[in-house]
């Protein structure tokens, strides 16, 4: 008697627990829910204007189809955009949010609280400023695109389009920018090309969720850099010769020297030669190159000093010197007086299969 | 394998599933930067309280803490075992509680919240009513399924740290010693280390064992709060709930075939969560039965689990929890200091009177 008793009560609480488990209450088919891979996004007078595209299963492979509706806020676009929709939309795969360059002059550290708050929004996904209308650019990119992959998000993928002159800067860095004190990010600029479906044309500098400037893919490859991002692959072209990087290390220190703040950083570079021209030496060619790097350095540098933006995080080698109150008025204080001394130290890894002068 | 294995065991676990959500909310809360410190002396605290604590038990003859505290008398053991039990109740409330809120802020955000608390309450009632043997050695299977899994999710966490976010290394003004968040941050202390009063009949432990394990969590301590910090900073980590999780979510394994880590790192804590909760109840049961032995443990478990989820699905905000974490920091207070204040008290005055023991037997 007992064991029977024993069993029933182990099958009532195993039956609730499967009965529970099973989660009736909020499931959807796959085929019910629409996933998108990227979200833009535009400000238009009253609230924004959101694009979704989605991918639509088909017979033989999957179409893409661009939807958008406007609203006051983010969520009630994306709302009326489900409810018009046959299947309800998910935002848990989203890997690409693409901004319209309007909206990232005017601020983006409300989108971004958004961003970070929305439980099934991944803050690993991609942040992307548009240079053109939205519309357009859906439309020019849908035409050209093979409907079987995704472009946008291939385009930004390590192991496909990706190159060392983009920038990757997730939604959680933006926002981590937004409040940080010592650190900005930049995000890669796009739109739709002449020839190739999308064109790179270099990085925002954005500062506490603001886009405050512009740089070109060589200076985002420093970025890079700067940013333990090794610039493999990425070919240097000079007066008279070209090569290939093949490693980059940089290492930092600073110090307040009296009340200035200091910083020597030193840029290890590892290169291939590629081409030469006019009997060039190793010699000339290292030279050559390391004031290369330092010029665009030095230009970049003074850029984004100008415009108040840590985009090097250089504050953050002062967290040991600044006390933290100082280190708040960082980006108006301190950083606008940091003396940086920039080095290139290159070396050459191999020159192929031709024989080089050293001297 | 050795019975004190399982105790040490439990002890890690339990710890390890309450220190990643809401303590390090708290420690980035209550100091703007040297957060070692404040989470260094509450665990100076701890380990200190805990070694009197299980000092005293030793010293009273390896007994268990309530016919410890029956010798002082009913009425006197009633009146210092009381707050454990409405503290244990509460423990119950908020830990169902805020853990099924962060399950379905995490990943079951439109399945009904009483449904996540059923599931995380019924197991524990079921455990908690096959008594303390089955719920050392679960504990034990769980781990061997889930430890490894933590512990590699652990380590991949420190992928995007920034070293230099470390620094200012002191704080200038100590004010954490006035805020009421380090004070909450206590929670992660206090609600385990009492069951080594309670499992000393079953199972037994050496105290070098148990400081042992408790220094092995300094770690977890310091990076669970550390993590986040280093990551976003300390000006950006405040702003988050559950900033650990935050942090999870971030990071990008592109080899692993799931894309969210942080659903199996929160399934992993969750199991150790509900052992804690099963436990907790157990002793509860243990409590009011050896008090009043007239009552049957079957229905005063049922009773106490319907009053205790009742009160979780009368919790209608995350504000409210906060309410109720603010609310019973003096219990906890009492719990860390005065419990084992008094344990190593009657325990030393035990070892005095030889007749003692004979005395604590008969009743």
């Amino acid at each position: 008697m007992r064991v029977y008793l024993r069993i029933l009560k182990l099958a009532a609480a195993l039956g609730l627990t499967v009965a529970a488990g099973t989660g009736c209450w909020d499931y959807k088919d796959i085929n019910h829910r629409s996933l998108p891979v990227v979200l833009g996004l535009q400000t238009e007078e009253e609230g924004y204007r959101v694009f979704l595209k989605l991918p639509e299963p088909k017979e033989e492979g999957t179409d893409v189809k661009v939807v958008s509706a406007a609203g006051h806020t983010i969520t009630k676009a994306i709302d009326q955009m489900a409810m018009n929709l046959e299947s309800e939309v998910d935002l848990l795969h989203l890997k690409i949010i693409l901004v319209h360059v309007n909206l990232a002059q005017m601020g983006m550290g409300d989108v971004f609280e958004f961003f970070m708050r929305a439980r099934d929004i991944s803050p690993k996904a991609l942040v992307v400023i548009c240079d053109e209308e939205l519309d357009p650019f859906f439309r020019k990119i849908g035409q050209r695109a093979d409907p079987n992959v995704s472009n946008l998000f291939d385009f930004f993928e390590k192991n496909a389009g990706w190159s060392p002159q983009i920038a990757l800067s997730r939604v959680w860095q933006v926002y981590r920018s937004v409040h940080s004190y010592t650190r900005d990010v930049v995000v890669p600029i796009i739109r739709s090309g002449s020839r190739t479906t999308i064109e790179h044309v270099g990085s925002a500098v954005i500062r506490n969720g603001r886009m405050v400037g512009r740089i070109s893919p060589d200076e985002t490859l420093l970025f890079n850099v700067f940013n333990g991002e090794n610039g493999q692959g990425k070919i240097e072209v000079m007066k008279n010769a070209s090569v290939m990087i093949s490693g980059t290390r940089v290492t930092r220190r600073g110090w307040m020297d009296g009340g200035t703040p200091r910083l020597d950083a030193t840029l290890n570079l590892s290169v291939d030669l590629i081409e030469l021209k006019e009997e060039m030496t190793e010699d000339q060619v290292m030279r050559q190159l390391s004031e290369q790097f330092k010029s665009r350095f030095d230009r970049l540098f003074e850029q984004v000093r100008k415009e108040k933006a840590d985009i090097f995080a250089f504050g953050q080698d002062f967290r040991r010197c600044i006390p933290r109150e100082r280190l708040r008025d960082w980006r108006e204080e301190d950083y606008g007086r940091l003396k940086v001394e920039f080095r290139t130290r290159v070396a050459i890894e191999n020159d192929g299969y031709i024989k080089t002068k050293q001297k | 394998m050795s019975r004190s294995v399982h105790v040490l065991l439990f002890y890690f676990v339990a710890h390890l599933g309450l220190i990643f959500f809401i303590y390090p909310e708290d420690i980035i809360a209550c100091a703007e930067e040297g957060h070692w410190v404040p989470i260094l002396v509450g665990f100076a605290v701890h380990v200190f309280f805990l070694w009197l604590f299980v000092k005293g038990l030793s010293l009273g003859g390896n007994r268990d803490m309530v016919s410890l505290y029956l010798g002082l008398g009913k009425a006197p053991a009633v009146l210092l075992l009381l707050p454990v039990f409405v503290y244990y109740a509460m423990v119950d409330v908020i830990t169902v509680r805020a853990y099924s809120e962060i399950v379905s802020i995490v990943f079951l955000e439109k399945t009904p919240l009483w449904a996540v608390m059923a599931l995380l309450f019924l197991i524990p009632v079921w455990l908690a009513n096959v008594g303390i043997r089955p719920i050392f050695y679960a504990t034990a299977l769980v781990a061997i399924v889930c430890l490894p899994l933590f512990l590699f999710i652990f380590a991949a966490s420190f992928q995007s740290v920034d070293w230099r976010y470390f620094f200012p290394l002191f704080d200038r003004h100590y004010d954490f010693l006035w805020d009421s968040s380090f004070y909450k941050s206590f929670f992660a202390f206090a609600g385990v280390f009492l069951f080594l009063g309670f499992v000393q009949p079953y199972f037994t432990f050496r105290i070098r064992g148990l400081m042992w394990a408790s220094v092995l969590l300094v770690p977890f301590f310091l990076f669970s709060v550390y993590i986040p910090v280093l990551t976003f900073g300390e000006a950006t980590a405040s702003n988050f709930h559950y900033p650990f999780v935050v942090t999870l979510d971030t990071l990008q394994i592109n080899w692993l075939m799931f894309e969210r880590v942080t659903v199996f790192f929160l399934m992993s804590l969750l199991t150790f969560v509900m052992l804690l909760v099963a436990l907790v109840l157990w002793q509860s049961v243990e409590l009011a039965v050896r008090f009043f032995p007239r009552m049957n443990r079957g229905w005063t478990l049922l009773v106490l689990s319907a009053i205790v989820f009742g009160c979780c699905l009368r919790i209608r905000s995350w504000h409210d929890i906060e309410l109720l974490f603010m609310w019973n920091t003096w219990i906890r207070a009492y719990i860390m200091l005065v419990v084992p204040a008094t344990v190593y008290w009657i325990g030393r005055r035990a070892k005095k009177e030889p007749d003692y023991e004979s005395i604590s037997t008969n009743s």
